[in-house]
This record gives structure tokens, sequence and C-alpha cells, in this order.
């Protein structure tokens, strides 16, 4: 650690907005790590989440861990990174930059390159054990998919969803129910995926 | 005896007979008793009393009468008027002194700017006494009594001074003050015709020894700090737990979902991660440079609120920096790395000296490699004073040095003596390699009281001699009271003066000793300086 000592009382972890969570994971969660919410209590009058691991199911957003490694069952410190900060990357999915994207991926806590959720500042650091880098987190409302088959208008069906880097788009983990409440879809033609009101869309965006 | 021509002529009062006028050393004003006619005074206005022996005048300037009243004549029908003269020292009983000098920095020695010697110290009260011819020259150099005069008695101020460094205030009942170290001086004459064959004899006030008792030795070091858990399992009892590694709670120390007592978290709250007691020295090690015992209990250290490193201040001139902390820590930082070498702790903190506990107003801890929190090592840097770990004795200076007397050793109180001790650390920052001190100069002063005081009492001799005539004896620091008497009535002798060195043979008028303690008395209850 290098540079200027910072001043206790008016430094960053003081200023950041963090909100506590419950460890329900079943394992250590790492510094910085990309958590899963999966409930909410009133904690001695507190917020407090409950996490996991992410994994196969979609989420709009996550909670990102702070700079303190918690134990399973103990209560840890995150943030939804509105603010740019650091969160944990794989650093086998390559060297994140300023301007690409990245996102949870299934039963890692760590972002994957070309998926959808943060937006990369820059700035990587070897911390505690983690590759970090900073980001800001966006609420992920737009995807891209397939139909797993044909989807007649006013109907709801199965979309897989893909992500990837361009001209590499792939198959993910995470399935969507749709309702193709506009204009009918075809099965594996590439279609759009988009939430309003609480409910996922698909729209044709490959000519069938 | 007859054929001397002798007199005595006080302005305002006639027909005086006899007189006796006895004056000692030191601030209470010498009197003289006159025996006249009955007669109306219609004055009590100074004047000089003159004293009339063999064509010789002696004057005793400024004597006022302050008092008269009737005695019966012995065996004579009617009465004689008595009157009660008081000299020049009177007017010292008023007046006012303010001032701080001889302040002592966190160290132990003297704040530059403050310092003075005695015989300044001496001027200011004189000149405040309405003083103009004086002579304080013979008054000893290179100690520094500590001043602190909140408009108190400016006589008084002199005295408790002169008595601080062996000294004596003569002259005063002559407007010409003169401050003797006591013990100086010349010895009476031994000319002239004196009544009482000359017997001296060694004072008998000598100590075995001086014993010189300082003030509180400062030191300077860095010390080892652990943290604690305070757990009241019931409402009354509270117990101090210094967790072992297993134990130190895994878990935000901001919520403590753990701890379900609200009393128990109110305690917990307090003290985990917040609380770090002082433990030991940094490294450790239970022995000290310039301590003669060793240090193997947190108590023995007695913290200061401030450290021996000094700043120069816009308004104040020199003070001391804040003690500090120091460790590797978690910095409160954005990533998750604590400092890996010790750093400065830049947050805030208070040191409860109760309990030697330094205290944070959030948590302090230390991330591991994997980023878990773990106990931070912790130092505090600041002053302490050391007892031993009975609590039977602090570190504190002392001087000691062998006179022989025949009296219990005489405790010289100096308070103000002490020194420092900053302790200098090796490349780890937790080693003492080194050490600097104000040793020195505070010995250096100790040495000059000793010498002082060890003057006032070696080769003293007691003296009294009476002459059958009116001698100007002097008063000095052997010479402490002289009585001129006389009386011009046929049958009750002549003209004589008795003097005596190194004690008061006139014990019933206001002796030296009486006059202490008076003054000590005074000054408690009127709140005069120290």
């Amino acid at each position: 650690m290098t540079g200027i000592l910072p001043e206790i009382t008016a430094s960053p972890f003081i200023q950041n907005p963090w909100k506590r969570f419950a460890n329900a994971s079943g394992e250590t969660i790492p510094p910085f790590s990309v958590m899963r919410i999966t409930g909410c209590t009133n904690n001695y009058g507190e917020i407090t989440f409950t996490v996991a691991k992410p994994n196969s199911t979609f989420q709009h957003d996550y909670l990102i861990n702070g700079p303190i490694a918690v134990r399973d069952t103990k209560y840890g410190l995150g943030t939804t990174l509105a603010q740019a900060g650091y969160v944990a990357y794989r650093s086998g999915s390559g060297t994140p930059a300023y301007g690409e994207e990245w996102g949870a991926k299934n039963a890692q806590w760590t972002l994957e390159k070309n998926r959808p959720g943060f937006k990369i500042e820059g700035g990587i650091k070897s911390t505690a054990g983690v590759d970090a880098i900073v980001a800001r987190q966006h609420l992920v409302t737009d995807l891209i998919g397939k139909p797993d088959s044909d989807i007649a208008k006013g109907a709801t069906g199965t979309v897989s969803i893909y992500m990837g880097a361009q001209g590499a788009e792939a198959v993910t983990e995470y399935d969507l129910t749709c309702s193709a409440l506009g204009a009918a879809v075809t099965g594996s033609k590439w279609c759009v995926v988009f939430w309003r009101n609480g409910v996922w869309y698909v729209g044709p965006w490959e000519c069938p | 005896m007859t054929g001397i021509p002798t007199g005595l002529t006080f302005p305002g009062i006639e027909d005086i007979s006899a007189f006796e006028y006895v004056c000692g050393r030191g601030i209470e004003p010498g009197q003289c008793i006159i025996e006249c006619l009955p007669q109306e005074l219609m004055t009590n206005a100074a004047g000089d009393l003159v004293i009339t022996y063999d064509e010789n005048d002696y004057t005793v300037p400024d004597m006022a009468p302050v008092e008269q009243w009737l005695k019966q004549q012995d065996g004579v029908t009617g009465f004689r008027m008595c009157v009660r003269l008081l000299d020049h020292r009177r007017r010292w009983k008023g007046g006012a002194i303010a001032g701080r000098y001889n302040v002592r920095l966190a160290d132990g020695t003297v704040y530059t700017p403050t310092k003075k010697e005695p015989f300044e110290l001496a001027e200011l009260c004189l000149q405040a006494m309405g003083e103009t011819a004086y002579d304080v020259s013979r008054m000893p150099t290179g100690v520094y009594p500590p001043i602190l005069w909140d408009n108190c008695n400016p006589a008084q101020a002199l005295d408790h001074l002169c008595r601080y460094v062996a000294c004596e205030i003569t002259g005063g009942e002559r407007a010409a003050v003169v401050i003797w170290p006591t013990g100086t001086g010349d010895d009476l004459p031994d000319d002239g015709e004196y009544i009482n064959p000359p017997y001296p004899m060694p004072t008998t006030n000598a100590p075995i020894t001086l014993l010189l008792m300082g003030g509180k030795i400062i030191f300077q070091a860095k010390l080892l700090l652990k943290g604690h858990v305070i757990q009241s399992s019931v409402a009354t009892t509270l117990t101090p737990v210094i967790p072992a590694d297993t134990n130190w709670p895994r878990e935000s120390p901001w919520s403590l979902p753990g701890i379900t007592t609200d009393e128990t978290r109110q305690d917990a709250f307090e003290s985990e991660f917040r609380q770090f007691p002082v433990v030991s020295l940094a490294d450790g090690a239970n022995t000290l440079p310039f301590v003669a015992f060793p240090i193997t209990a947190p108590h023995q250290f007695i913290l200061q609120n401030y450290r021996l490193d000094v700043f120069t201040s816009l308004s104040l001139g020199t003070e001391s920096l804040p003690p500090r902390v120091e460790g590797k820590f978690f910095p409160y930082a954005d990533d998750a790395d604590s400092h890996t070498t010790i750093k400065p702790f830049t947050g805030r903190f208070l040191i409860r000296q109760d309990g030697n506990i330094v205290e944070f107003p959030y948590p302090v801890w230390k991330t591991s490699t994997t980023g878990e929190m773990e106990e931070p090592d912790l130092y505090l840097l600041t002053a302490f004073y050391l007892q031993k770990v009975d609590r039977d004795g602090i570190c504190v200076f002392t001087a000691s040095r062998l006179i022989g007397g025949p009296n219990a050793p005489k405790v010289l109180q100096r308070p103000e003596l002490f020194f420092g001790v900053k302790y200098l650390y090796a490349a780890n920052g937790i080693t003492i390699i080194d050490a600097l001190h104000t040793l020195d100069p505070c010995n250096a002063e100790a040495q000059r009281y000793l010498d002082i005081f060890t003057a006032s009492f070696t080769n003293q001799v007691m003296l009294d001699r009476e002459w059958l005539e009116i001698r100007d004896i002097a008063l000095n620091g052997k010479i402490a009271q002289v009585r001129y008497k006389g009386s011009v009535r046929d049958n009750d002798g002549g003209f004589t003066t008795r003097a005596s060195q190194n004690f008061e043979f006139d014990i019933h008028g206001p002796t030296l000793t009486d006059g202490q303690v008076r003054r000590d008395v005074t000054s408690k209850l009127e709140r005069s300086c120290p």
C-alpha cells in the first residue's frame, strides 16, 4: 500500500452507503464478491439482506460485498455499486478494461466478461487474494436470446438468454418466461427480451 | 555609664526616658518600645528614631507609632506611658504581585521566555513592595524556583522565595534591603567592651543528609495495545475478555448479531474492536533504561494525554504534541488491504486513564491475506509515569548529599525538578535502541540546591554578644538579631547593644520563627502565593 494515508473519519469506507447482509450461502464470501439477494429482514431496526451465491436464476442486479470476508451465517456490509467501487472478477475470463461490460455468472462470486450488469471504470487491484476492478452496476432490463419454441402472439414461453462478445454470443444458464404480447416469435430465432412493469416481454429480432 | 552623653528622640513624643528596639531578619517589622511621660500623642506620623550615644547619632528611619498604653512605675506611684513603634517593614503588609515564571515544559526543562534567576524574582518582589534601594547580588544562581504569583503579597512572596533558596532578608528596617545566603556575611565584631564572655558553640540544626525529592520522571515510549471485549452476563458483572484468536468475533462489529442481550450488546459495542488496553512495552520487554524496577504489569504505566515531542504554536509558544497510535490496521480505504508495515493511525481516539485503555469511536481491525477480520497490531506512543508493580512507589528524581549533622535528614521538596526520557526505536518500530533525556540540566540544578543548603549548614557557629554601648550592627546571613536598649534614668542602666549570630536570643518579640508560623497560617487563609 503506497501513497497518502487517508484521514479515517472522512475515508472512503466511512463515506460509502453500505447495507447490512446476512450470509446464507453456506461458505465464506470473499471481499468484493457478487452476491445474490434472496430476501430482506429488519435486524434491530436495520434493513438486512439475505444473500447467497449467484445461481442460474437471472437477477436484475446484485449486492457487492465490501472489503471484509464474511463467514457463513455471519453478517457483513455490501453495496449496490451505484457509485463505482471494487468488484471481483474472474481473471480467466480476461482482463477488464475501461468501457467493457461484465456481469454475474452461475456458481461464482466473480464477474464474467461480456455479460450485462457492470460497466468497467478501470483500476485493476489485487487485494486480499481477490482480483478486483472498479465498476459501476446498472439495472439489467434488456437482453437477447432465442425462444426454445414458437410463441404465439399474446402467449408466454421460455426464452434462452444469450451473452458474449460480438460474434461469439452463446447460450447461458439463464431461461426466462416471457410474454409475446406484441407479436409472435419463432423458435431458435434471435429475439429481444425486455423488462416492463415487472414482466418479461419478448419481441422478434431476426426474421422468421 | 555616667559621663557619656545619651539621648533618644522621636518626633511628636517628649520626655522619653527609656527604649528597647529589637530587630530581626525577615519581613516582620522590628518593634521599639519607648517609655515616656504620659502625654497626648497628636500624630501617628512616621519619623526617624534617633539614638544618641557619645556624640554619635544612630538613626532608624521611618518608624511609626502604632500603639500606646500606661504602665505603673515599679516602686513609685504614678504611671509611665509606653509607645510601640514599628519599623519600615510595616509598609510591606500590603501590595500585590502577579506573574508566572520558571514554567517547566513537559520534559522538565525551563521554558526560556519565563526563565528568571532568584535575584531577578527578588527584584520584582522588592519593586512591588515599593523598595528602591536593595542589593540582591549575593543570591544564588543556577536554580529556578517555580513561581505562580496570583496577586499575592509581594513581601510574603519574597520571604517564600528566600526560604526556597536558603537566603535571609535583611536591611528592611533601614529601607535598604540586602539579601544574604544563610550562613554568609561577617561574624559579630569581637572588639569593644562587651558584657558577656564569648562562648561560641556549633549550630545544632545540621541534618545528617540533605535529601532532595524531585518530581516524577516522565517517559515516552511505544506501548503495545491488545483488544478486549467487556461481556456482562448479569447487569452488575463486567468481565473483560481478551479473546484468543479462535474466539475473536468473525462477524460485523457494527451489528454484533451473535450478542442478543441488550446490556451485553451495549457493553460489547463499547469495547469490541473499539477498546484496546495497554499491556506492555511495544516489544514486550520488562526493563527500561533509567528505570530501576522491572515492568511486569500494565497498571505500572500511568498514561498522560501528551507526548514529550513539542511544537511551537502561534499563541501559546511551546506545546506538547498529542499521543499517537500507530500499527498495522485496515485504514478504511476502498480496497481490502491493511498496512503491512507500521503506519500512524489517522483517526480519532482517546486515552482512558482509568484502565489504561485506548478507545476508538469506531471499530479498528486488520484484514488477513484472505480478507477476514483480525485483531490489529496497535501501539500507543505517549508520555507516562511509572510506578512499581505493588503501587508502593513512583519513579521520581532524587538527589542527596551527606552533611554529617546530628539531626534527621532534611528533605528539600523540589517537585519542579524532574527529567524526561524519550526512547528511540530500531527500523522495526518496536525495539528500543537509544534514549534522549534531560537528566543533565535537572541534575545540575539539583546539585546547586544541595550546594546552597550545604553551605547554610557547614561550619556555622552560634555566638551572642552584648556591648555597653550603642553599636551599629548590620544584620546579614549570620547575624540574626540585634537589640538596642537604653534608659536615661539613673537607676536603670546605660545604653547597650546585644546581637546574636546564627540564632535569636529574644524569643518574646516577633521572632523569625513566630513570623514564619504566622505567615504560613495567613497564607493558607488568604490563599497567598506558594
